[in-house]
């Protein structure tokens, strides 16, 4: 089930909502955790129910495994476990990419399995992963099994992260005050919702449409098609996936949990390390914690240093996609990550503005490495961007025609300007702008925050119909 | 504010708001899901994907015209006169066979008795994808379960293109109906249009295979044309091919497909013929008009006049084709086409 659908906003949030704090109230505190796991399920099996059945396997393994580690914290049972995980995960996600390898260079013809890949699998993987490995180092103490399993299904966070540790979720779940409906918390989850859902479906979705115009037409593309091309997916994964998580970050403040922050206005960093404090954080909090320090972190010298740093960006590269590009973009991150600290005295002294527009453009460019069916055509598009022409064809610039629409009919404006004025306002709002995050917690819960929550909810509401997907749901 | 006050004034003001639009949507129902036309605009913008759906529920009618492009210029009234029905035409321009085939699923499913369907059948719906239409549609147009009610009511896009644009024509004093019954493909129609428009395609080396195309015919009459055939044997059903000009066959002389083209095209009507509610006329051998191309604007695109014609020879059965002279009419088209100077065509006035 979407975020952004009629039956999500307008029954199921509202029935489940309903069921748990209507069972909190009547104390029947068991039955309210229990309706949570099941509408959580719903929520993830809703298209495809045989994915219940592939998240119910892995909790059950998992679970097993735990209650083994805790008796018995062997590091092998530990091990077994972490491979069962990642076997499971390249299963579904690696297996016809490595088929497609073993044909490439063995000239042999294995049939691709061609197998689904279940809706956030990489998220509830690494999830519990995090949580086998705190149980064998004896930082987790024993859940019960519904604890266990409403920590890796609880809704919001379950297809597309943040990915939580038990010790920031589990706690919140057990405290008695947070059973009871808090407006504070519900006023703040419904605008982190509303302007999550306006990110995705009408910032997100519209660049999506010059995304997939610019990358379908790559050789004919004018230097200015391609640099919007660009621009615009750097707009659509930035709305789309943050804008997932403010949905999410929503939905759970209205059950009073709070989800660690995900995006911490990414755009305005200035270096590639910072850069990755504020993308995807909780993914590099897990990658640092599980991968880069169990390698020895910077404890054993700068090269081993510098060579964790790119195994960290090389794994994060493999985990996002079963791919080449998705491998040359983490190794090209990880690149500039051991550039960015080999160099680091040099870069302090650069001043900000000209180490955010270097930054800036080397995330564009690896955005390219990411978003291309291939490496060679992610090459041709920054190719394109010399190809000279500032023309604009009729099918990019009436790419935003919904939203522009609007802007067509009040300000009668050509529309190529509201392309180039859309694009322009919507970087300047991730660079300059406050994130959501900070939205929730410092404004006041006046008229004017009442009217543009509305505004953004309504707006968005009104323009759900259509073809839609997550970016992230594939990761 | 209080945050409960808050709250509660978000929860009411967007319930208010949301189904105030929906009402508004509802009342004014530009794409007649609810009904037929109301007498709140007189006029209707209409877009094929868009509005088709709404006809095919809600108009009365016994017959039924569906097509490509190819149909788009011919005249309901006309045929009404002349084939003694009452018609809806239902075009999907380079539409497939699965476009055809959801369209009257909802015109079988409709209120409707439908008597005759009249299908224009041509190569692209018979050699096309077979499970995808030709442009994503709308779904929840195509739907009728109430979810997709949410999506038609609280849809800004279609109150943006559809409600306010009819609101604009009414105000402007413009009549159209829905269901437009005149000439709706407008251009150039002459021989210079016809030919500049045309870009030859070198000469293939080689041809392509029968089997391709009789397969791809098998899989696009097997999954959306002969299933209603067979579901409706109460509904006569005519197929027609229509003339397209003499440099489309060039196209496909070209590109090395005709023969499998006509192999395919064979293999498709004679398999129709077997039904007894089937009945199918062939005028992709006007050479007459075929050869004359002030008849159209492009390659395949006649004006109105060439879709006046096929309705006369609808309504006095000219040109049907039966199991006994199939065969023999396909062949004789066949040497025409293998016969006929092409290269001619472009060669310079002298």
């Amino acid at each position: 089930m979407l975020f952004n659908s009629y039956v999500f906003i307008f029954l199921f949030l509202p029935l489940t909502l309903l069921l748990y704090f209507g069972l909190n109230k009547c104390r029947q505190y068991t039955l309210a955790k229990l309706s949570l796991v099941i509408a959580s399920l719903v929520f993830y099996g809703y298209n495809e129910p045989y994915y219940v059945l592939i998240i119910l396997s892995s909790i059950g393994m998992n679970y097993a495994l735990c209650c083994v580690l805790q008796r018995y914290p062997k590091k092998a049972i530990l091990a077994g476990g972490i491979i069962a995980n990642v076997i499971l995960l390249g299963y579904f996600k690696y297996f016809d990419f490595l088929l497609e390898n073993i044909n490439r260079f063995t000239g042999s013809a294995f049939d691709y399995l061609n197998i689904a890949l279940p809706l956030g699998i990489s998220f509830f993987t690494f999830q519990q992963i995090s949580y086998l490995v705190d149980t064998a180092k004896g930082e987790c103490k024993q859940h019960s099994f519904w604890d266990y399993v409403l920590f890796v299904t609880f809704f919001p966070q379950l297809v597309a992260g943040p990915i939580v540790s038990h010790d920031e979720m589990l706690p919140q779940f057990a405290d008695m005050q947070r059973k009871r409906l808090n407006f504070d918390n519900f006023a703040r989850g419904l605008q982190a919702f509303s302007i999550g859902l306006f990110k995705k479906v009408i910032v997100a979705d519209n660049f999506g449409r010059i995304v997939s115009y610019g990358y379908q037409n790559i050789p004919t593309l004018s230097s200015l098609e391609a640099i919007l091309t660009i621009l615009a997916y750097t707009v659509q994964i930035y709305f789309d996936f943050s804008g997932y998580c403010d949905m999410a970050t929503g939905i759970a403040l209205m059950f009073n949990i709070k989800l660690p922050m995900n995006f911490n206005s990414p755009y305005k960093a200035a270096t590639i390390l910072e850069f990755w404090k504020r993308w995807h954080i909780t993914l590099t909090r897990f990658l640092t914690k599980y991968i880069y320090i169990p390698l020895g972190g910077n404890r054993k010298g700068k090269v081993r240093t510098y060579l964790n740093v790119f195994l960290v960006f090389l794994i994060s590269g493999i985990w996002h996609g079963a791919g080449y590009t998705f491998i040359l973009w983490g190794v090209l991150h990880g690149i500039a990550n051991i550039l960015c600290r080999l160099f680091r005295k040099t870069v302090d002294k650069i001043p900000r503005p000209i180490n955010w527009l270097m930054n800036f453009v080397f995330l564009n460019l690896t955005w390219v490495v990411f978003r291309a069916p291939s490496v060679g055509e992610a090459w041709q598009l920054i190719k394109q961007v010399g190809a000279g022409g500032f023309g604009l064809s009729v099918e990019l610039a009436s790419s935003l025609y919904q939203p522009a629409s609007i802007a067509v009919m009040v300000l009668v404006l050509p529309l190529t300007a509201v392309v180039l004025v859309c694009t322009a306002a919507v970087l300047a709002i991730a660079v300059f702008g406050k994130n959501t995050n900070e939205i929730i917690e410092r404004s006041r819960l006046s008229g004017w925050t009442l009217l543009t929550t509305w505004a953004l909810f309504i707006v968005s509401a009104l323009s759900l119909s259509g073809v839609s997907t997550f970016l992230y749901f594939n990761f | 504010m209080t945050t409960k006050r808050w709250t509660l004034c978000f929860l009411l003001l967007s319930a208010v708001t949301l189904t105030l639009f929906a009402g508004i949507m509802y009342v004014t129902d530009p794409l007649i899901r609810y009904g037929t036309e109301s007498k709140l605009f007189s006029y209707y913008e209409y877009s094929e994907l868009y509005s088709n759906p709404g006809i095919a529920k809600n108009y009365r009618y016994d017959t039924v015209l569906v097509g490509t492009s190819m149909i788009q210029n011919t005249d309901v009234q006309e045929c009404n006169e002349l084939l003694g029905c009452d018609m809806v035409r239902l075009p999907y321009p380079g539409g497939t066979s699965y476009n055809m085939k959801t369209i009257l699923d909802i015109c079988f499913a409709s209120d409707n008795t439908v008597e005759t369907v009249y299908w224009e059948l041509d190569e692209h719906q018979l050699f096309g994808v077979h499970d995808a239409p030709r442009d994503p549609l709308p779904d929840y147009l195509y739907r009728s379960d109430h979810l997709q009610d949410l999506s038609y009511l609280l849809n800004l896009d279609i109150f943006f293109h559809y409600d306010l644009k009819n609101l604009r024509g009414t105000l402007q004093g413009i009549e159209q109906p829905v269901a437009r019954e005149g000439e709706t493909l407008t251009g150039d129609f002459s021989e210079k249009a016809t030919l500049s428009s045309y870009n030859r395609p070198n000469k293939a080396e080689t041809s392509a295979s029968s089997e391709q195309y009789i397969a791809d015919a098998k899989r696009n009459l097997e999954s959306n044309i002969i299933p209603l055939v067979e579901a409706n044997p109460d509904t006569e059903f005519v197929f027609f091919t229509v003339p397209f000009s003499i440099l489309y066959w060039d196209r496909e002389m070209q590109n090395g497909t005709f023969d499998a083209v006509m192999d395919g095209l064979e293999y498709a009507l004679e398999r129709l013929l077997e039904y007894e509610n089937v009945r199918i006329y062939f005028y992709h051998d006007e050479w007459e008009i075929v050869t004359d191309l002030d008849n159209y604007k492009d390659y395949s695109h006649y004006g109105s006049w060439i879709n006046s014609y096929m309705t006369r020879a609808l309504a006095n059965y000219q040109d049907r084709l039966t199991a006994d002279n199939c065969e023999s009419i396909l062949n004789e088209m066949r040497d025409y086409i293998h016969s006929y100077d092409f290269d001619g065509i472009f060669a310079p006035a002298t």
